[in-house]
C-alpha cells in the first residue's frame, strides 16, 4: 500500500514541479542566451546597448524570482500536502484508506524529500547552464582551480579527507531534506490538538520546536566544544570540524525519528478532524 | 405493478395486501414466477427484509411456494385463489357498509345507491 | 467477502465524546447485526455525525469502545467500511475517471465496473475534471464511489441532504439494489419520510444519546404511527 500511496502522492506534486522546473529552465536558457553575448565580448551596436541592457536586467531579475520561487513554492507544498491532504476535507478520504497512518506519513515525507533535492539538483544545473559558457566557463575553470587547490590545501592540513567531507554534505543535504518537513509535519500535528485556532497552534508549534531543536544543538555543540580543549593545532581542528559535522548529523536524524514518531503518534491517537 | 405504501400501518402488511390484489387481477398470473425479493424491493421502493416478511407470510398462507433452485412461484391451487377473493371482497363489502351504517343509510337506502351508481355507469 | 459471525457486526460500548466543553454523544451502546438497513435518525446536532465520524475514524473517542467485526477502528476496519461524509472530499484537479482508479487501487472490494455503470446511468461523463462539476454531481460521484464497493458495513452521513427528488429515488434504489444480507447501511438523515420505507430498524439519537431503538415495523405496529409521525412527536419540530 505504501507503494500506492507513494505513487497517488508523487502525481499529486509532479504537476506543480514538473511545470515549476520547466519554466526554471526556460528561464535558464533565456538567460544564458542573453548573457552569452556579453560573455564573448562581441561587438553590439551602440544604439543598442541601452535595450540590451535592459533586456539583460529584465531577464536576470526573472531568473532570480524562479529561483526564489522554487524555494518558496517547494516549501509551500511540503506545507500544504501535508496540512490539506491528512488535516482539511482531503483527510476524509486519506483516513478511511485502509492503511496505517505511519504510511500516509512516510508517503508525504519521501515524496517532499524527493523534491527537495530534486530542487537543489535543478538549480545547480541552471546556474550552470547560465553561467558555464565561453570565456566565463574558461575563468569558471580556473576560479575552481585557484579556489580548489587552496581547499584542498587546507583539508589536507586539517587532516580531513576531501571525499569523505563531501559524502559528508552529501549526507546532511539528504538528512536535512528528511528532518525539516518532519519538523513542519510535527507542527502541524501539534496544532491538531487544539480545539480551534489549529493553524496559530501549528505556527506556534514550529516556533517552540525550533528554539527547542536550536537550543539543544547549541548546548551538544558547546559540550563538545568543552571535550576539544584547546584547538591550537590543526590536527584539533579537524578533528573539532569532523567532529562537529557528525554531531549535527547524529542530531538532525535523531530529531527527525522522534518527530515522526510524535507526527505518528499524535495522527493515530488523537485524530479529530473538523 | 403499482405499489403505494403510506399511512401508518406495518409497511409488510402493505405489501402482503398488495401482492394479493395482484394476485387476484390476474397482475400476478396464477402459476407465475416471482421476480427475486430484491428485484421486488427496488420496485417497490422498500427494504428487502420487509419484502422478505411479506412473501414469507404469503407463503405461510399457500399462495406462493419456492422451489428450491428456481425462485418463488403463485399457486395454481383455484379453490385457495378463488378463497382469497372471497375473502377480499367480503372484507371490502364489510368495510363499505360499516361506513354507510355510520352515515345512517338504511338497507333499502344502500341497495338503491348502488343500483343508480352502476346505472350511471354503464351510461357513460 | 469474509464474514466473522463470532462478533457483531458493530459495537459499541460506552462512548462518549466531548468537544471543546461540549459533549456530543453520552455515554452510548449500541449493537447493529448484519443484512440490515438502519436509520440513524435525529434533529441537527444531535450527535449523528459525530457518532459516524467515530466509527469511520476520523475521530478519536474520549471514553468508550467501538468495534467494527470485532476490530477497533483502524487498517481493518477502514477496509470493511464503505464511508461517505456530509462534506465533499475530492481533490479538484483529479477527473472522474482518475478517482475510481484511485479507489480500485486501495480498495480490494471496489468495482470499477459497477461505478462505471453508476455514471454513465446518472449521465456524467468519467473524463471531466471534478473542479467543473456542480456540487450535486460531486455528490453524486462521492455516493458511487462509496456504493461501488463490497464493503461489510457503508456509513451514509445525510446522503439525501441535498439532492432533488429524482436523484434521491436513485440514491435509494442503488441502496436497495445493493443489498447484501452480510452487509449492513447506517444511513443519517433527518428526511425521515423520504427514506421510511427503506429502512429496517432505526436509531433516534437526542442530545447525545440514543433516545429509542426499534424496527420501522414495530412502530407502526405498536404505536400505529409511521416513524416520521414518532419522530415529530419525540421531537415537538
Amino acid at each position: 500500500m505504501l507503494s500506492k500511496l507513494l505513487k497517488y502522492e508523487f502525481k499529486s506534486t509532479a504537476r506543480i514541479f514538473i511545470p515549476l522546473y520547466v519554466v526554471l529552465l526556460v528561464f535558464s536558457l533565456v538567460g544564458r542566451l542573453s548573457l552569452s553575448r556579453m560573455m564573448d565580448g562581441a561587438p553590439i551596436n551602440p544604439s543598442f546597448i541601452a535595450f540590451y541592457d535592459l533586456v539583460v536586467g529584465v531577464v536576470m531579475v526573472g531568473y532570480v524570482l524562479v529561483i526564489f520561487s522554487v524555494i518558496i513554492i517547494g516549501l509551500v507544498v511540503v506545507v500544504q500536502r501535508f496540512y490539506k491532504n491528512l488535516t482539511g476535507r482531503e483527510g476524509y478520504l486519506m483516513h478511511t484508506l485502509p492503511v496505517p497512518t505511519h504510511h500516509l506519513i512516510l508517503s508525504k515525507l519521501l515524496v517532499a524529500a524527493a523534491w527537495q533535492l530534486m530542487g537543489w539538483i535543478m538549480m545547480f544545473l541552471s546556474v550552470m547552464l547560465v553561467v558555464y559558457q565561453g570565456e566565463a566557463a574558461r575563468s569558471l575553470q580556473e576560479f575552481f582551480r585557484e579556489v580548489g587547490n587552496p581547499i584542498s590545501f587546507i583539508f589536507r592540513q586539517l587532516g580531513v579527507n576531501p571525499a569523505g567531507f563531501s559524502l559528508m554534505m552529501v549526507l546532511s543535504i539528504i538528512v536535512s531534506s528528511l528532518a525539516s518537513p518532519l519538523m513542519i509535519y510535527a507542527a502541524i500535528a501539534l496544532g491538531q490538538l487544539f480545539k480551534k485556532h489549529r493553524i496559530v497552534g501549528a505556527v506556534g508549534a514550529y516556533i517552540a520546536l525550533s528554539m527547542i531543536t536550536n537550543t539543544i544543538s547549541s548546548v551538544l555543540t558547546t559540550g563538545f566544544n568543552l571535550t576539544g580543549t584547546n584547538l591550537s593545532t590543526t590536527a584539533e581542528m579537524g578533528f573539532f570540524l569532523n567532529g562537529i559535522m557528525i554531531l549535527s548529523l547524529v542530531l538532525q536524524i535523531l530529531m527527525g525519528v522522534g518527530y515522526f514518531f510524535l507526527t505518528n503518534y499524535i495522527l493515530s491517537n488523537h485524530l479529530n478532524l473538523e | 405493478m403499482q405499489w403505494q405504501i403510506q399511512g401508518d400501518r406495518p409497511i409488510y402488511i402493505q405489501l402482503l395486501e398488495q401482492i394479493k390484489l395482484g394476485i387476484i387481477s390476474g397482475v400476478l398470473p396464477a402459476g407465475s414466477r416471482l421476480p427475486s425479493v430484491r428485484d421486488l424491493a427496488a420496485e417497490a421502493k422498500v427494504n428487502p427484509n420487509t419484502m422478505q416478511k411479506a412473501l414469507d407470510e404469503l407463503g405461510r398462507e399457500g399462495l406462493v411456494f419456492s422451489q428450491r433452485t428456481s425462485g418463488r412461484f403463485i399457486t395454481e391451487d383455484r379453490q385457495l385463489l378463488d378463497q382469497l377473493k372471497t375473502e377480499l371482497v367480503t372484507q371490502h363489502l364489510e368495510q363499505f357498509l360499516g361506513q354507510m351504517r355510520s352515515i345512517g343509510l338504511t338497507r333499502e337506502e344502500v341497495l338503491a345507491i348502488i343500483k343508480d351508481k352502476l346505472s350511471e355507469e354503464e351510461k357513460e | 467477502m469474509n464474514t466473522d459471525n463470532r462478533f457483531p457486526l458493530l459495537e459499541i460500548r460506552n462512548l462518549t465524546k466531548i468537544y471543546s466543553n461540549i459533549q456530543a454523544l453520552n455515554d452510548i451502546s449500541l449493537t447493529l447485526e448484519r443484512g440490515r438497513i438502519v436509520g440513524l435518525l435525529g434533529p441537527n446536532g444531535s450527535g449523528k455525525t459525530t457518532l459516524i465520524k467515530l466509527i469511520a475514524g476520523l475521530l478519536t473517542p474520549t471514553h468508550g469502545d467501538i468495534f467494527i467485526n470485532g476490530y477497533r477502528p483502524g487498517k481493518e476496519s477502514k477496509a470493511m467500511i464503505s464511508y461517505l461524509p456530509d462534506r465533499t472530499y475530492l481533490n479538484d484537479w483529479m477527473r472522474v475517471m482518475d478517482i475510481i482508479a484511485f479507489f480500485a487501487d486501495f480498495y480490494a472490494d471496489f468495482s470499477s465496473a459497477k461505478a462505471y455503470d453508476m455514471l454513465s446511468r446518472l449521465q456524467i461523463d468519467p473524463h471531466a475534471r471534478l473542479k467543473h462539476l456542480s456540487k450535486g454531481t460531486k455528490e453524486k460521484v462521492q455516493l458511487i464511489l462509496v456504493m461501488s464497493r463490497q464493503a461489510h458495513l457503508y456509513l451514509l452521513d445525510e446522503p439525501i441532504g441535498g439532492v432533488d427528488p429524482a436523484a434521491r429515488d436513485y440514491i435509494l434504489s442503488t441502496i436497495i439494489g445493493n443489498y447484501n444480507p452480510d452487509a449492513t447501511v447506517i444511513i443519517s438523515t433527518h428526511l425521515i419520510s423520504d427514506v421510511e420505507r427503506v429502512l429496517d430498524d432505526v436509531v433516534f439519537l437526542a442530545y447525545g444519546k440514543v433516545a429509542m431503538v426499534s424496527s420501522v415495523d414495530d412502530i407502526r405496529e405498536k404505536q400505529g404511527k409511521s416513524v416520521d409521525e414518532l419522530f415529530r412527536e419525540v421531537y415537538r419540530c
